[in-house]
């Protein structure tokens, strides 16, 4: 390697996402060397958007990001306000608002008043089931929560750790004080959506024109010929514990720390060199599949966001995006997107556009004319949509959240970490492991 | 009020890139120059400490003069305190964040009337004071002039012999000056060749805070004083109710996009030290503008009618004489909204 013989080993990041190319952005501004390795031919990752010729917009999943990251990654003047946001559950063939209208039915509000009681001495949780009985009571748990977990993580909820029911950062009245602010504001306040960050009144969603792969791109433009496309990294080279250099597209690239953003199993196995990462070659990921119809005619749901558990669908979740973002779809048009949790290679998997639409429009007979509104289908897929926290690989799951055990390996972003975050939390979570990764090479030149 | 913009070393913008390429080829789906109408921005880490480890603080808008689009960040450095704007815009725009009709261009009877007038009497004798001591033939520069407000009344008030001489980046506000007869020179105080060691007192009203880099802009004033000049700087205050209150959005000291650093007594004395210049003292001063402008923020940013925003401005007499009585009994408990710190450079003659 001529051109870095006589300098100072570049940090290599591995993929072009979010979290990539924020991690990388952030230490070129501190003058640090940096070389971004991305597989595919494009960056973006998770955030990049499809859109078709006939205007439809695909992102992988309804996405939302923040006026507060926008502004942050310098692209609020072309994000559009989002006005509404808003959730609801269909359970038994009614709809519940989401989450104070299930309050509605006796049944569930004695369910998530006894739990309140009984919350100031929970018992020790064992399970993710354990966790959601204990803190909404069997009812609620057993009905909606329980039910949507499994279905999402493809897992007995008995089998998962209790981190994956995470923790409740805001109260109760906090969150009514910001459902009163989104109303009087006509804006959609983002609740319940950054855990890094404080959730405030000022806080809210906002839609980039183009897509929220225009984040990726501007963070790319500080990246100019430090992002190499159609890169992928074979190979993290360890020595002595230490990470060494990557082995991409057959040749062997010195580093002086590598930033991966890889699905943890598939990072354990690309490290060579020492074991340390070996536990992590069973961390399962959900793959999901994302049904997208479109069909004539707006608001065939009764509002962004429908739960639907147990109800015997292939789907867990539905979303009518243009309902909060118009402009996903063509005027006159919607976009109905249900989420399909799937094994790689399973039916669901291997259904074709046309099948999975059909699959899941017999489970929307509910939406009048549903047939003669139909005009099609757009399937997406991901083989690792989210991370699944079964309890036999939670003690490992857990020493990997404090650091990979390797010096000078980073693992950022969503699929990096293992874990649930959101657009804006894998930002300021990248931005504190950069900062961490500049600590530890002071640390090592010291 | 004006602008007196350092040199932005050190500082990347987002495009055209600088730094060290390693190798390899730009993605091939770079977007063109297709931003809607944002303002170009660039990332900076803390003044002070150096660090780039922040949190967002507040969020908001140019609810002033709606210069652009864009939505932007006050950060908070968990190292210092200090609060800064990050992103913020690049040099080259800044003809566009100072508008034609930005008020210190052309803070006048005229156009501000019998405000004007209290504002005339009330900083006459503040800027009496800064001079107390001056010699018959002081030379005094005001860093930042903006249509020269302050040089005018040092030129009514002060001593005939005292010689006043203005900077100012902005062309517009350097033309407003000159109409007045004041010597104002255009351009920063670090790029201007102006007489090392030969002020008795320079003056930053409301200056440090809409520069790049306020240490640089410091040490270049400190090249300018004599051993034992006094270097007088007013500025907006965070430690405050009204930064508590309205710190999330709608504080009128953000001035968003102007105001790129904003400090706490802590902060300031800090930046002063690393100038190193000697604190003679630091101490809040009463203003009512904070106060006002957050209100006037708040309505405008829901929507309240315009004649009920416009009785919240620099033109509103009722709020302005309102909030200088609350703001006083916030500058009785230590804690009024501006902050003003009087350095002294070294009589030793060191550096």
């Amino acid at each position: 390697m001529p051109e870095s013989a006589h300098a100072q080993p570049p940090v290599i990041v591995v993929g072009a996402g979010l979290a990539g190319l924020t991690a990388a952005a952030f230490l070129r501004r501190r003058g640090i060397p940096v070389r971004v390795c991305e597989a595919g031919p494009k960056i973006a990752g998770l955030a990049a958007t499809h859109v078709d010729a006939q205007g439809f917009s695909y992102d992988f999943g309804a996405h939302f990001i923040t006026n507060r990251l926008a502004a942050a990654i310098g692209v609020s003047a072309d994000c559009r306000p989002v006005t509404h946001y808003g959730e609801m559950v269909r359970l038994g063939g009614r709809t519940y608002g989401y989450p104070f209208g299930l309050m509605r039915d006796p049944h569930f509000l004695l369910s998530g008043l006894g739990a309140r009681v009984g919350h100031w001495s929970p018992p020790p949780a064992d399970s993710a089931a354990d966790v959601f009985r204990s803190r909404y009571g069997a009812a609620l748990a057993d009905e909606i929560a329980i039910p949507l977990l499994e279905s999402w993580a493809g897992a007995r909820a008995t089998d998962l750790a209790p981190a994956v029911a995470g923790v409740l950062n805001h109260s109760i009245g906090h969150t009514v004080l910001l459902k009163i602010n989104s109303r009087l504001r006509h804006r959609a306040i983002a609740i319940g959506y950054c855990h890094e960050m404080p959730e405030t009144r000022y806080v809210w969603h906002v839609y980039p024109v183009g897509g929220v792969s225009l984040l990726c791109k501007r963070l790319a433009q500080e990246l100019e010929s430090c992002v190499d496309l159609e890169t992928p990294v074979d190979q993290i080279l360890v020595d002595q514990g230490r990470v060494v250099g990557v082995r991409a597209k057959g040749r062997e690239l010195a580093a002086a720390a590598v930033v991966s953003t890889a699905p943890v199993h598939i990072l354990a196995r690309m490290v060579s060199g020492t074991d340390a990462l070996q536990p992590m070659a069973r961390f399962r990921y959900r793959p999901m599949v994302f049904a997208n119809l479109r069909f004539t005619g707006r608001g065939h749901l009764p509002d962004t966001m429908l739960w639907t558990p147990g109800a015997g669908a292939p789907f867990f979740r539905l979303t009518e995006t243009p309902l909060s973002m118009p402009w996903l779809a063509p005027p006159g048009h919607t976009l109905i997107t249900a989420d399909l949790g799937c094994e790689v290679g399973d039916a669901i998997w291997q259904s074709s556009d046309e099948e999975l639409g059909e699959r899941c429009l017999e489970h929307l007979d509910w939406i009048p004319n549903v047939r003669a509104r139909y005009r099609g289908c757009r399937v997406v897929r991901s083989a690792v949509a989210y991370p699944v926290f079964l309890r036999e690989y939670e003690a490992d799951r857990q020493a990997f959240a404090q650091s990979t055990g390797v010096a000078g390996l980073y693992s950022v972003g969503r699929n990096g970490e293992f874990a649930h975050w959101l657009m804006e939390d894998v930002y300021w979570r990248a931005l504190s492991a950069m900062r961490r990764l500049i600590r530890d090479q002071v640390d090592l030149a010291a | 009020m004006a602008v007196q913009q350092a040199n932005p070393a050190g500082r990347v913008p987002l495009t055209g890139v600088s730094g060290t390429p390693v190798r390899g080829t730009a993605p091939p789906d770079l977007p063109p120059a297709d931003r809607s109408n944002g303002l170009e921005l660039a990332h900076v880490a803390c003044c002070i400490c150096g660090a780039e480890d922040c949190v967002p603080i507040g969020i908001g808008e140019d609810f002033e003069y709606r210069t652009s689009p864009d939505t932007f960040i006050a950060m908070r450095c968990r190292q210092c305190g200090l609060v800064y704007l990050d992103p913020r815009p690049t040099p080259t725009e800044l003809p566009r964040i100072y508008p034609p009709n930005y008020h210190a261009f052309d803070f006048s009877a005229e156009r501000f009337g019998f405000v004007y007038r209290v504002r005339r009497a009330l900083e006459g004798r503040r800027a009496l004071q800064w001079c107390r001591g001056l010699p018959e033939d002081a030379r005094i520069l005001d860093v930042g002039c903006g249509d020269g407000f302050h040089l005018r009344l040092l030129r009514d008030f002060g001593r005939p012999g005292w010689v006043i001489e203005g900077v100012d980046a902005s062309v517009r506000a350097v033309d407003a000056a000159r109409h007045a007869n004041l010597v104002v020179h255009h351009g920063t105080v670090e790029q201007l060749d102006l007489p090392p060691a030969s002020y008795d007192l320079v003056l930053l009203i409301a200056t440090i805070e809409h520069v790049d880099d306020p240490l640089g802009v410091l040490r270049a004033v400190r090249r300018l004083l004599r051993p034992g000049g006094r270097v007088v700087i007013v500025t907006d205050n965070t430690a405050t109710l009204d930064f508590a209150m309205f710190g999330g959005r709608h504080w009128g000291g953000y001035h968003f996009p102007r105001h790129f650093n904003l400090f706490n007594r802590a902060t300031l004395q800090q930046l002063g030290e690393m100038a190193d210049l000697e604190v003679d003292s630091v101490q809040t001063v009463v203003s009512p503008v904070n106060w006002v402008y957050s209100v006037r923020n708040t309505l405008v940013d829901w929507g309240a009618p315009p004649w009920i925003v416009e009785r919240f401005s620099l033109r509103a007499p009722v709020a302005l004489a309102v909030f200088t009585i609350v703001d006083t009994a916030h500058q009785m408990a230590g804690a009024g909204a501006l902050l003003r710190m009087v350095l002294r450079r070294p009589d030793s003659n060191h550096a």
